[in-house]
């Protein structure tokens, strides 16, 4: 009995160490699947982290209720992975609302870049936002008749742009208006105003946009100044903070910093390098509220070529000017066109896009792209081409492309013995849905059924074919 | 009309039947091509519900106990998948097995519960041992791969497959032998009324190679079902109805291939088809399964059926015999017409008296012995039927 009981006693031991219980929670099960998933591992060098939601409680935590788009999902049979992430500030940990769109991400699956994916934004922020437009008004805006200022003109008033803007009347949204030559200032001039209504907006621009004005173009200096003295101004800081406010940026010239007659390309590398530290700095300074920076070229470039990839790189007098390091700027270059590798190099270190425009559509388009609604939370759903791709554990990395440097890796592992049942896609749907696990007991009890009907027939066959060849009935007796 | 039958010396000394004595429990079980598969389709059954729990466990329930650390480390998926269906495999042909014969409830699932133990540890520490093994069967390169608990590969795990499938024979394997050694040696658990006898190392050999071959070759087949299913696209191309087809395929082969239901489970038995005495019936065989022969004829006296002379049986006209083997044998004693019809076939076993010895055929299941001549004709039956009906 004794040993009995200690027979009984190691196989228990046993079991429990085979067994092995998980006390982690990651590798935690994808509900709906067999699969597992590891936490998410952001790029530490990322301006703000990004949040992949690997569990239900992950979602409840950030008081996500659509919990079952909210965790991961995964079908192997269509090769598909679906993510949800959030933006989170890496320092306070809270969480970080920007715009986003399916151009400005990057999939990859196992270091395969994906292509058939899709991005859905979920929960348009509510906070406020603070656009600071900052527009050139150097005397190359008004020549010809004004004919730049006025396309600047046309694209702030049309209807779109205004609308996005202001796109409630909550009071959340405000707009500053500058302009900059020497100086940057308000527009029309005066202390710095927040404008929150559309009628004062249009009035400010209608007054004061097409006024003449002259000067040299001290770009660097007008985005220095609005990524730092600009927002730390007791109205707008005042603004910021009592809505929770994202300042963007939008820096608009037609030309080149130009600072004084005898500038070339070349004096600009030093100026622009102090501009990117500056601005670099103000970001890491900002906080929830980090300022993000577009700057948009009217015109066309000046000069084949783009910024040099690379976004700890400094500007040098090859990468910024090409061959025109000792070119003249005034009255040289700035004819040709605009110094987009400046604006680019803005952009990159501002968190923002650079954009080279000739039309006032093609400035409506800018100014609603940085307008866009932000969003608390997004949803990625990807399909590999496939499905042998989800044979074995895979890394699905999230990169942004643009605004912010950001990328997260994750890293799932299918089981290699079963799966969940398949998942189904409804006639004209581009994303399968999740079956049911009680599709299993379809499987099962027809199965069984069949069984038990079969362990029926040999006795039920037997007995028919004794019953139809008179085996089971008495003969006629003899007359 | 005399419708008495009486039994022969042999039947008379017969133990009387009952069900301690005579445990069978195949009623839906008739001895023909469906006794085959009857067991296969239980274990295939079992096997299927397995699949079905695992299912439930991991898609259903494993966030749940993930949640209160009951859920089990991912690298023990396989090993859990694998040994499990082995266990319950083996669980299942030892079951079904003390089903059939009546087995006490409690030796029915100890027995059964030592097998499903014995396949499932075995089939577990074979596991692991092989997994330690597999980094040194790739090249360096592909190490990283090969250790991937999450890889989906035939060709690593074709061997795990294989292991477990023979583990899953083994179990049976092993608790059968223990079952007829405690039976023979300690009386417990005795099937039947008589101890079993030790069996040749030839037939022990013989019994390990259909267990053990018949795990192996069963859990291959359901390796490549799973392969296929779970590789093409074209044929569902996930591993969901692979892994459930694979399971019953197992099972299913494990049933087929390691035991049948054995020929000692049945009885032949005569029964009476002509219109006088219709019906009547009686065993070949003995209990204790020792040879005999009954006699069929008129001799009012003695003989094992007597069946009225006026339909054209003479008085001592046929026997049936049956050897140790479970080989049963129709003989012509008379000059009487004898002949044996089955299907497309007829047998004349009328006795002649040229010959030294009668003449007897093989019987099989219906076949039917008509006896006599023109309008006295009397018709009788050879059926196998449980052993449980005696």
């Amino acid at each position: 009995m004794r040993a009995g009981l200690r027979v009984l006693a190691v196989f228990g031991a046993v079991l429990a160490l085979l067994v092995a219980c998980q006390n982690s929670v990651h590798p935690a099960p994808v509900v709906g699947s067999t699969y597992r998933i590891d936490d998410d591992r952001p790029d530490p060098e990322s301006e703000i982290f990004l949040d992949v939601f690997t569990t239900g409680d992950e979602c409840a935590r950030q008081k996500i209720n659509e919990t079952t788009i909210c965790r991961p999902m995964v079908d192997r049979g269509a090769g598909e992975v679906h993510l949800s992430f959030q933006f989170r500030d890496r320092d306070t940990d809270q969480p970080f609302f920007i715009p986003l769109s399916r151009d400005q991400i990057m999939v990859s699956h196992d270091r395969a870049r994906q292509e058939s994916y899709e991005l859905i934004p979920h929960n348009p922020r509510t906070s406020g936002q603070l656009y600071v437009v900052i527009i050139d008004g150097s005397g190359s805006m008004y020549e010809n008749d004004g004919e730049r200022i006025k396309k600047v003109y046309k694209a702030l008033m049309s209807k779109e742009v205004v609308d996005a803007f202001f796109p409630a009347a909550d009071g959340k949204t405000g707009v500053l208006l500058l302009q900059f030559s020497n100086e940057l200032t308000q527009l029309g001039g005066g202390d710095l105003k927040v404008i929150q209504d559309k009628a004062e907006y249009r009035q400010l621009v209608k007054d004061h946009l097409l006024v003449k004005r002259g000067g040299f173009t001290h770009l660097y200096k007008a985005v220095r100044e609005g990524m730092t003295s600009v927002l730390v101004d007791k109205g707008v800081r005042q603004f910021i903070a009592s809505r929770n406010a994202q300042p963007t940026l939008i820096a608009l010239t037609d030309g080149f910093n130009n600072e004084e007659g005898s500038d070339t390309c070349g004096s600009n590398v030093p100026r622009l390098a102090q501009s990117l530290d500056v601005v670099k700095k103000a970001r890491r300074a900002g906080g929830t509220a980090k300022p993000v920076l577009y700057t948009v070229g009217l015109g066309k470039r000046y000069r084949k070529g783009d910024k040099p990839e690379g976004l700890n790189d400094s500007p040098t007098p090859t990468s910024l000017c090409g061959g025109y390091v000792n070119e003249r700027i005034d009255s040289n270059l700035e004819v040709t066109g605009i110094d987009h590798v400046s604006l680019a190099w803005l952009a990159e270190a501002g968190g923002g896009v650079s954009f080279v425009k000739q039309s006032y559509k093609g400035l409506a388009e800018v100014f609603l792209t940085a307008a866009a609604k932000r969003y608390e939370w997004f949803e990625l759903k990807y399909r590999v081409p496939d499905s042998i791709w989800h044979r074995q554990s895979f890394d699905v990395r999230i990169s942004l492309l643009q605004g912010y440097r950001s990328s997260t890796e994750v890293s799932l592992h299918p089981n290699p013995w079963l799966d969940a049942p398949t998942g189904t896609k409804p006639p004209g749907e581009r994303w399968t849905n999740l079956t049911s696990l009680n599709h299993a007991l379809t499987v099962l009890m027809p199965m069984l059924g069949i069984l038990v009907f079969l362990n029926y027939l040999g006795a039920a066959s037997f007995n028919a074919r004794r019953a139809v060849f008179r085996r089971a009935k008495p003969r006629r007796r003899k007359p | 009309m005399v419708t008495n039958c009486r039994r022969g010396p042999a039947a008379s000394s017969r133990p009387v039947a009952s069900s301690r004595l005579i445990p069978v429990n195949i009623y839906l079980v008739p001895y023909t091509w469906i006794r085959h598969l009857v067991v296969a389709l239980n274990v295939g059954g079992a096997a299927l519900l397995g699949w079905y729990v695992f299912e439930l466990w991991i898609v259903g329930l494993g966030p749940t106990f993930h949640g209160l650390h009951l859920y089990w480390n991912q690298a023990f998926e396989g090993t859990m998948f694998l040994s499990g269906l082995a266990g319950l495999i083996a669980f299942t042909s030892v079951l079904s097995e003390g089903s059939l014969r009546r087995r006490m409830m409690l030796w029915r699932m100890l027995y059964a519960g030592l097998a499903g133990a014995i396949s499932f540890f075995s089939t577990v520490g074979t596991y692991l041992v092989f997994r330690m093994l597999v980094p040194y069967m790739s090249t360096a390169e592909y190490a990283e791969v090969v250790e991937d608990s999450s890889l989906v590969t035939l060709r690593y795990t074709l061997a795990l497959w294989a292991l477990a499938g023979v583990m899953s024979g083994l179990g049976p394997f092993v608790a059968r032998k223990i079952q007829r050694f405690a039976a023979r040696t300690f009386g417990f658990a005795v099937d039947g009324s008589v101890r079993p006898v030790a069996t040749t190392w030839s037939d022990r050999f013989a019994e390990l190679f259909y267990h053990t071959g018949g795990g192996f070759a069963a859990a291959v087949f359901g390796a490549a079902a799973w392969q296929l299913l779970g590789q093409y696209d074209k044929l569902g191309g996930d591993l969901y109805l692979a892994s459930a087809a694979a399971a019953f395929i197992w099972g299913f082969g494990h049933g087929l291939l390691t035991w049948g239901i054995p020929d000692d489970l049945y009885a032949g038995w005569i029964r009476i088809l002509s219109a006088e005495r219709y019906g009547l019936r009686i065993p070949v065989d003995r209990v204790d399964g020792a040879p005999s022969e009954r006699f069929v004829g008129h001799f009012p006296r003695g003989l094992d059926m007597y069946m009225p002379a006026d339909n054209g049986v003479a008085e001592l006209h046929t026997s049936f015999v049956v050897d140790r083997q479970h080989n049963y044998a129709v003989r012509g004693l008379s000059i009487q017409p004898t002949v044996v019809k089955r299907f497309l076939e007829k047998i004349n076993l009328a006795y002649d008296a040229r010959r030294p010895a009668p003449l007897e055929t093989q019987l099989r299941m219906g076949d039917r012995i008509v006896m006599g001549t023109g309008n006295d004709v009397s018709e009788v039956e050879f059926l196998l039927l449980p052993k449980e009906e005696m």
